[in-house]
This record gives structure tokens, sequence and C-alpha cells, in this order.
């Protein structure tokens, strides 16, 4: 469906080759929804089986057996970054929490994934838009260390990428990211991720290559 | 079907956003020097806890404590050494490079660069 994206953690899985699924232990799987095709996500939901909508987090449905993971669907607005931003996208079947935030986002690679094709974002939009995302606790440093994650897995080129979308941002928004790399760099590792003490100078690189806001 | 935790959530997002922007607004007063301190951990590949005679002995050759560590109570006197000083360096302890109590409060450390630091 146009424009919906697989967009949380389990991203760097889907990026080795074959989807061999090493750098990450995925909890859901994040599927953000542009607006503009909800309504046809909400029909093709219809005929999800094996799925059914959690009553407390009704943007969240939940399996129904041990084989699936549950879904959570994010609201976006591609194109139109409103960082920091978000509201509630009401509707009675599919109600969506719009982060603005996600708008950064913008479509990369279709792996092929045992035949289902899998929309992702590109991987300097993702982690753009992870070390721009104000989270709190254990989902926080989940999310930081996804980025390394995505890090492990970039292309030639993929860093430049972020750097040129990292330097029109606003100048707290600029701060923001730069805070957050440093969160990574100092993280203790934890099981299921990648390990962030094994990547420091890659960080710091990084870092040097962004410079300092003052 | 409740939307009262997506507000909630939504509420939660928003307000992440201004605490962000407000510390960003004071990154340059008091509140700014976690940031500062952590900057300097980033560019670190390795911390050693050093004696208060060891600090002097750098300080007479010529190395400056790095502001920000002095801004904390206790102070923190963070030198930055070359990593071929280090194997003439008499040290305490290595220390995990992390924003933790152990090093926070280790007193007087000394910091190795990353080759490419931070700058």
């Amino acid at each position: 469906m146009s424009g919906v994206m697989v967009v949380g953690s389990e991203v760097p899985n889907l990026l080795e080759p074959g989807g061999a699924s090493t750098l990450v232990v995925s909890q859901d799987v994040d599927l953000a929804i542009p607006l503009a095709v909800h309504d046809a996500v909400k029909r093709a939901l219809r005929d999800v089986k094996g799925l059914r909508r959690s009553d407390p987090e009704p943007s969240v449905w939940i399996p129904e057996s041990d084989a699936l993971i549950e879904a959570n669907f994010l609201g976006m607005e591609p194109g139109a970054p409103r960082i920091g931003e978000a509201f509630v996208f009401e509707d009675a079947e599919l109600p969506l929490l719009v982060f603005g935030t996600l708008g950064v986002l913008e479509p990369g690679l279709r792996p092929d994934i045992e035949g289902v094709v899998v929309p992702l974002p590109s991987t300097a939009s993702l982690a753009l838009e992870k070390l721009l995302t104000d989270r709190s606790g254990d989902k926080y440093d989940r999310d930081l260390l996804v980025v390394l994650g995505i890090m492990l897995t970039w292309a030639p080129g993929d860093e430049d990428a972020l750097l040129l979308r990292e330097a029109v941002l606003d100048p707290v928004d600029r701060w923001t990211l730069r805070a957050n790399l440093t969160a990574l760099s100092l993280l203790p590792d934890r099981v299921g991720m990648p390990e962030a003490s094994a990547h420091r100078a890659r960080i710091g690189m990084l870092l040097e290559r962004l410079g300092r806001i003052v | 079907m409740s939307l009262e935790s997506l507000h909630r959530r939504a509420r939660a997002v928003r307000s992440r956003h201004l605490v962000r922007q407000r510390e960003f607004a004071q990154r340059n007063l008091a509140g700014g020097v976690w940031l500062a301190l952590r900057y300097e951990l980033a560019a670190a590949q390795a911390a050693f806890q050093i004696t208060e005679d060891v600090a002097r002995q750098l300080e007479h050759a010529g190395h400056v404590a790095l502001e920000h560590g002095l801004r904390i109570d206790p102070p923190l006197h963070a030198y930055e050494v070359a990593e071929s000083e280090l194997a003439e360096l008499p040290t305490v302890a290595q220390l995990t490079v992390r924003m933790d109590p152990t090093l926070l409060r280790a007193g007087y450390i000394v910091l190795v660069r990353f080759p490419q630091r931070v700058a």
C-alpha cells in the first residue's frame, strides 16, 4: 500500500542479507501509515487473520497466537515533518497516534523476505527519526540501540545522507540529535541488541563529523 | 474503545519536546554541564582513575582539567592524555566510560581520546 512502511526495531534485521535477524530482538512491528491511505489500510485490516485490536491501546493489534507478534500502527504525514509534535487521528476502527517526527522518513529499500516485499524507509531517514525522537526509559535505550543497528547496515553514502538531512534542521533538533548520539555511546550493553561498547569509536567519528552546536 | 491512552501519549510526546527546547535554551548554563560532560566521555576510548598527586604532576606538565568536570559537585578533575602518555602514568583503576557514579565520583581521572576526537 502506497507509503506504508515498517519503521521499528526490526528494520536493521530486515536489512541484513536474507533478513538474517541477528541485530535486534524485536518485541513488535511498527507500521507507519500515511494519513492519506488510512482508509485503505483500515479496509485491508478487515481481512487480516490472527490479530485483533487491543482495547486499552486501540492503535495496537495483538496476536491471538504465539506465532505472531504485535502490530503497532503509527500515523505519519510524509514530507511534512513536525518534529516533537503528536496528535491523535480519531477513528472508530483504526485510531492513530500521529508522530510529527515520522514526517522525516523517506522510502528506501523494499527487501523480499521469503516472498513478502517489505517497504522500509531509507536508513538515513530512519536513523534521523530515531535520533530526533524523545522517549524515556527502556524505550529510549532500545531506540538508540536500533540506531546503532541501522548504522551497522549502512552502505557507503548513507552516513553522508544523514549529515545532509541533519544540516538543514533547526538548531534545537540538531542539538537533540547530538545529545542522543552521546547517550548511545555511553549505553551499557544489553542482551538481544547491538553492543554500543563495541562501536563507540564509530559513534565518536559520527559525532566528530557532525560537529558541535554551541 | 477509549482514545485516552493515545491522547495521553500525544501529550507526553509534546511535553518531552518542550522540555528538550528548554534544555537547549539552557545548554550553556548549569544544566548544560551534563551534556558537555557526555560529549567529553563519548570522545574518550578509555578512562582511568588517578590520584590527586598524579593530577598535580599532570598540571605541572601543562595539562588542564576539563572545565565541565569542575562545574559539578563534587568536582571531577578530568585530564586528556595521549595514549602514548598513559604508559608512563600511574593509574589507580580503569573505569568504564559511562556517566555513572563510579566515574563521576572518581575525583581525578584521565581520558584517552579516540584517534579522531569529537570537535
